[in-house]
């Protein structure tokens, strides 16, 4: 579903944010990124999500390769997958019904198949009852399950989640991560660039751990080393958030 | 709690085949027409309510657009009633008849009297030669030389008035015709040249208002860019959000473009309102110098074409100025 084959990624600057990238996530499956900050997480999220393209190297979406993708197509590809961020990016002169409604209101559905859809994603992240509220009246955790509401209402192959429990605490992030989980039992393929180790090491997902721009790890948390070298890593550069 | 809904996860068969099946899920292309059209609407109107949940910054945009859009509009009303007034000059236009030279005095008064029963001809002069010698005396300064002439060397001439019907360019033209074939008349004249002259001047004068139009129709365009640009700008993060959830350019191009449409409309609701306050503020001198030339002159205000005119051009230079600015500054605003 998404295919990374030798992809490097340097900006104008001169900085290589991504060096030589391999992997290969198939449909279904999910997986988490991790790595400290400056790893490169967020740049390799943005070539998925077209926000980025590469220097070099090919990215593929379901067998479709990105550069290929011209500027007039860039929206309709990014309909095809739901994108989570840590800052929710929420519009805050919405109601929560609004903006969960904005990807359906954008691919033209009907008000009724709309309301049907935005209830049905508010359910499943449980804030059908908020829906009229505004964003700013809900809590960080709440928030960020309107952004997941969003991401999801349009049914979405591939959810992209970048730091999506950045600002919550233990309990909220694991009942986030449960969330993501379900979607996956559903066949949503997920990839979530997290640096939260121990929540990550529960989970018994495929984790691929980026540094310095290139893949050093790529296997399941079960493996001691892996979370080990990775927790080593997080404990000597503590990420500020 | 949270995930109270659990139930509704379990049947991922379905949703997963709709995954695999359609490259893109979306909604058939008629349904996405009518969303489509419906969007509008709904833009139409949210964009008019956030031009009022400002008034006092809305106003004073409009008010500027109407100023650039009152001048010409204004002008073209002021040339308008010129040319009224021009019309009544029209009616002076004249036609001189010069006699052959040796027609008999008796034969030439005759005539003058055949033409002053004529209808279509409001006044009759007849001036004899020595009328005309002692006028040219006068006139020229070759007074002296004058006396040296054996005989007078002028004709008989009669200047005609044409009445008010036959008065336009046109029937002056067919009457001079007719009246060169009369036996009498050596040649005859159609005195138009100030006529000509004065229409020039109309035709310059509405160049020049074409050309202010012009100008301030870029004036427009301008303003209601750099509007739309700020607007823009204050809905940044907005854009990026949209973008990133897939919106295609036309989709945050459309509520700007009413934006533009809106701030050409007011703008041009406003300058016709200035025009006809104007117009009101003249009436009642215009009116008392008329009536002292003994005038029938009213002062005309903007006909319905032309405020329709006013209209759609105000929109179509707002429409014009907003597509010109979101297509520069929306490329710019990318997420990331």
């Amino acid at each position: 579903m998404i295919r990374f084959n030798q992809v490097s990624k340097r900006y104008e600057s001169g900085h290589e944010a991504l060096h030589q990238v391999d992997f290969h996530l198939k449909a279904g499956e999910m997986s988490f990124l991790t790595g400290h900050s400056g790893a490169g997480k967020s740049t390799l999220l943005k070539l998925i999500s077209l926000m980025e393209r590469p220097t070099e190297g090919q990215v593929f979406i379901a067998g479709q390769n990105l550069s290929g993708v011209g500027p007039s197509q860039i929206p309709y590809m990014r309909r095809r997958m739901g994108i989570i961020f840590q800052d929710h990016q929420l519009l805050f002169d919405r109601t929560v019904f609004d903006n969960v409604a904005l990807p359906l209101q954008i691919s033209g559905y009907s008000p009724k198949e709309m309301a049907r859809r935005v209830r049905a994603a508010l359910d499943k992240v449980g804030l059908l009852s908020k829906e009229k509220q505004k964003p700013i009246m809900l809590s960080g955790g709440e928030q960020q399950r309107v952004g997941i509401a969003r991401a999801v209402v349009n049914k979405p192959q591939i959810l992209l989640a970048d730091e999506p429990t950045g600002n919550l605490d233990p309990e909220l992030s694991s009942e986030i991560m449960r969330l993501f989980e379900q979607f996956n039992d559903v066949g949503v393929t997920l990839l979530v660039a997290s640096h939260d180790l121990s929540l990550i090491a529960k989970m018994h997902h495929r984790i691929l751990t980026l540094k310095g721009g290139q893949i050093i790890a790529d296997g399941f948390a079960k493996d001691p080393n892996q979370v080990e070298m990775s927790a080593n890593v997080v404990t000597s550069h503590p990420e500020g958030v | 709690m949270v995930f109270r809904s659990s139930k509704k996860l379990q049947k991922p068969k379905r949703q997963h085949s709709v995954h695999k099946g359609a490259k893109f899920s979306g909604p058939g292309f008629k349904q996405q027409f009518l969303t489509w059209f419906r969007h509008h609407q709904s833009e139409i109107k949210r964009s008019l309510k956030e031009l009022l949940e400002s008034p006092g910054a809305t106003i004073m945009s409009m008010t500027v657009l109407a100023i650039a859009l009152a001048l010409p509009a204004g002008l073209q009303v002021a040339l308008k009633n010129s040319q009224q007034l021009s019309q009544g000059f029209d009616n002076a236009s004249r036609i001189t008849l010069y006699i052959h030279m040796g027609a008999k005095s008796a034969v030439v008064e005759t005539l003058s009297q055949q033409l002053s029963k004529r209808r279509d001809l409001s006044k009759v002069q007849l001036i004899n030669p020595e009328e005309g010698l002692k006028e040219f005396e006068q006139r020229s300064g070759f007074g002296d030389a004058l006396q040296y002439l054996g005989s007078n060397p002028l004709p008989y001439v009669i200047i005609l008035t044409p009445s008010n019907q036959y008065s336009d360019v046109n029937a002056s033209q067919k009457l001079l015709l007719e009246l060169q074939q009369l036996p009498l008349v050596d040649k005859a004249q159609l005195d138009l040249e100030w006529v000509k002259r004065l229409q020039a001047i109309m035709t310059l004068v509405q160049q020049g208002i074409d050309a202010l139009a012009l100008l301030f129709g870029v004036a427009v365009l301008l303003i209601v860019g750099n509007t739309i640009r700020l607007a823009i700008h204050s809905h940044r993060d907005e854009i990026k959000v949209v973008k990133l959830v897939g919106a295609t350019n036309g989709f945050i191009r459309r509520p700007f473009l009413y934006t533009g449409i809106w701030y050409g409309l007011g703008g041009a609701l406003l300058a016709w309102f200035m025009v006809v306050a104007a117009l009101a503020f003249l009436e009642s001198p215009v009116e008392k110098l008329s009536m002292a030339y003994g005038s029938g002159f009213q002062l005309q205000s903007m006909a319905f074409d032309e405020v329709s005119y006013l209209l759609f051009s105000g929109m179509l230079l707002g429409w014009l100025g907003a597509w010109i600015s979101v297509s520069r500054h929306i490329r710019e605003i990318e997420p990331g």
